[in-house]
């Protein structure tokens, strides 16, 4: 099967409409064509891909990591760049996988719907907040064909929401050997952070830093044991 | 890249500062690109003989550091030559891309001094490690757009739709991530065939670019001088703008001024195709019935 898209025009109108139909973004059955009117809204892609996955309802981390996997390995011809397209993502959240859409991220309030439905504004963190784009994402990035499990990163990076969200949605989730190094800092610490109390402020506190020792350093151009030196601080400095 | 202008502990050569003086260093980059990939040619200059000695005994490096301003593509080639060519699979960028070049520590050097450095810093000795910036030049960006396009310059930033419309004037959406012109549906069908023949290009630009760009720049001094948050394709033009050593702050009543320069001036363009035109269709041989 060839992967769709949405055209230029439906892609303005959905996304312009979005006032209008917030209500029906909690509806079970989607309702595009309707919206549509008979007319063509979508077109292909040429992308070839065998199926696409069911992906799994649920709000719990390891369910997004699962689905994650799924979907970044049945897509993994996508170029980085085709992975951009708010026309492929926004057909995908509102065609292919609106029951997922719905179940997990439906909402009437606009704003969360141009969050969750759409790339809204453009940049990486629309990519991470969209609810499919942030799946695919999320696997390209964290995927480690050296490790005897690929997405053992993946699985680190959706244990805590706020690890996900500090990580991806700052500019310094971009270096891959940051990102490399601050999961695996994670995955390592995780009972000393448990320990602290709360992922959420732990979890902020020490992206804040690492992001500030950026103003110093070039973090692109440290091993992974200054990355984590850097790490070990913050975390001394929230248990002092 | 975007260099936040930080007070660092220790004297840092870069043209934005002074902490280092004669205070030249620059990354002079050249891109072009073919169906594949996009071919950063870069060249580092300073005259600066302690950081050169640094490179050659390997305690620094040259490093050059490339980024996707709205994308995760973000790379250090590091250590790098004096004058290299650097290369970018097109499928993993688009849109602006930003290129900076740094001297980084490889080694920690413990008692640092720079030549030239500002009297306020005395004879002050600085511990150097791994990884700290030695100095930064300037970021040079381009924008990575494959698509061939009469408007290819402004893809990133402006886009042509149709709507249902069976006739009538087209009409300027403003508030979209690209400034979004719906043409009615005949007129739409007419651009379709005029949008890849190169010889029309300029006539499309002067016809619905230019007066769109004007009323777009216009809108966006307006937002800007009302503190409004700007559409991501204001923000394109901003920094084009500014490149070209003008402020979309005066968009408001510069607006024809801006939109003329950051289409490199086409009405002359505009006018030689016209007059080409005109004189074709005078050679023409007259056909009898």
């Amino acid at each position: 099967m060839s992967l769709k898209y949405l055209s230029d025009t439906w892609l303005v109108r959905l996304r312009n409409a979005v006032p209008q139909n917030a209500e029906r973004y909690t509806s079970l059955s989607s309702w595009l064509e309707e919206f549509a009117d008979g007319k063509r809204y979508w077109r292909d892609t040429g992308i070839e891909v065998t199926s696409l996955p069911e992906l799994k309802v649920s709000a719990r981390p390891e369910d997004d990591a699962e689905n994650a996997i799924l979907l970044f390995s049945a897509l993994r011809n996508l170029t980085p760049v085709q992975a951009m397209e708010a026309r492929l993502w926004t057909y995908l959240t509102h065609v292919t996988y609106w029951s997922y859409m719905v179940a997990r991220w439906g909402n009437v309030k606009p704003d969360v719907i141009l969050d969750r439905f759409f790339l809204r504004g453009g940049g990486i963190a629309s990519l991470v907040r969209n609810g499919i784009s942030r799946l695919w994402w999320s696997g390209y990035l964290t995927y480690d064909g050296n490790r005897s499990d690929p997405f053992e990163l993946t699985r680190v990076l959706f244990s805590k929401q706020d690890i996900h969200t500090g990580l991806l949605e700052r500019s310094l989730g971009k270096s891959p050997t940051i990102r490399r190094a601050t999961l695996e800092y994670f995955k390592n610490n995780s009972q000393k952070i448990e320990r602290l109390g709360g992922w959420s402020i732990t979890v902020q506190k020490m992206m804040r830093d690492l992001n500030t020792a950026g103003g110093v350093y070039l973090l692109d151009a440290l091993t992974t044991r200054q990355v984590h030196d850097i790490l070990d601080t913050s975390l001394a400095n929230l248990a002092a | 890249m975007r260099i936040i202008d930080r007070s660092l502990p220790y004297p840092v050569l870069s043209p934005t500062r002074d902490d280092v003086m004669p205070n030249r260093f620059d990354l002079h980059c050249n891109c072009r690109s073919d169906s594949q990939r996009y071919y950063i040619s870069y060249e580092f200059e300073h005259e600066h003989p302690g950081l050169a000695d640094l490179v050659r005994s390997e305690t620094a490096a040259y490093a050059v550091h490339v980024e996707g301003r709205d994308n995760f593509y973000r790379i250090l080639h590091v250590p790098c030559r004096p004058k290299d060519i650097i290369e970018i699979e097109a499928d993993h960028v688009s849109g602006t891309v930003e290129i900076t070049g740094f001297v980084v520590a490889r080694q920690p050097i413990h008692s640092y001094t720079i030549q030239g450095a500002h009297p306020d810093y005395g004879n002050a000795t600085f511990s150097i490690r791994p990884g700290d910036v030695l100095a930064y030049s300037r970021t040079f960006t381009f924008e990575a757009e494959k698509e061939y396009d009469p408007l290819r310059k402004l893809s990133s930033i402006m886009q042509l739709l149709h709507d249902d419309r069976p006739d009538g004037p087209f009409v300027v959406d403003l508030d979209q991530e690209k400034i979004t012109v719906f043409l009615s549906k005949p007129d739409y069908e007419s651009y379709g065939h005029a949008r890849h023949d190169r010889r029309l290009a300029s006539l499309l630009i002067q016809g619905i670019v230019l007066p769109v760009l004007v009323t777009a720049i216009a809108d966006a001094g307006r937002r800007l001088q009302n503190n409004e948050p700007l559409p991501k394709w204001a923000q394109i033009v901003r920094q084009r703008l500014e490149a070209l050593q003008m402020s979309l702050e005066t968009g408001a009543e510069r607006g024809l001024e801006y939109a003329q320069a950051i289409l490199q001036h086409p009405t002359r363009r505009f006018l030689t195709d016209l007059l080409r035109v005109s004189e074709g269709e005078r050679n023409e041989p007259e056909v009898s019935e």
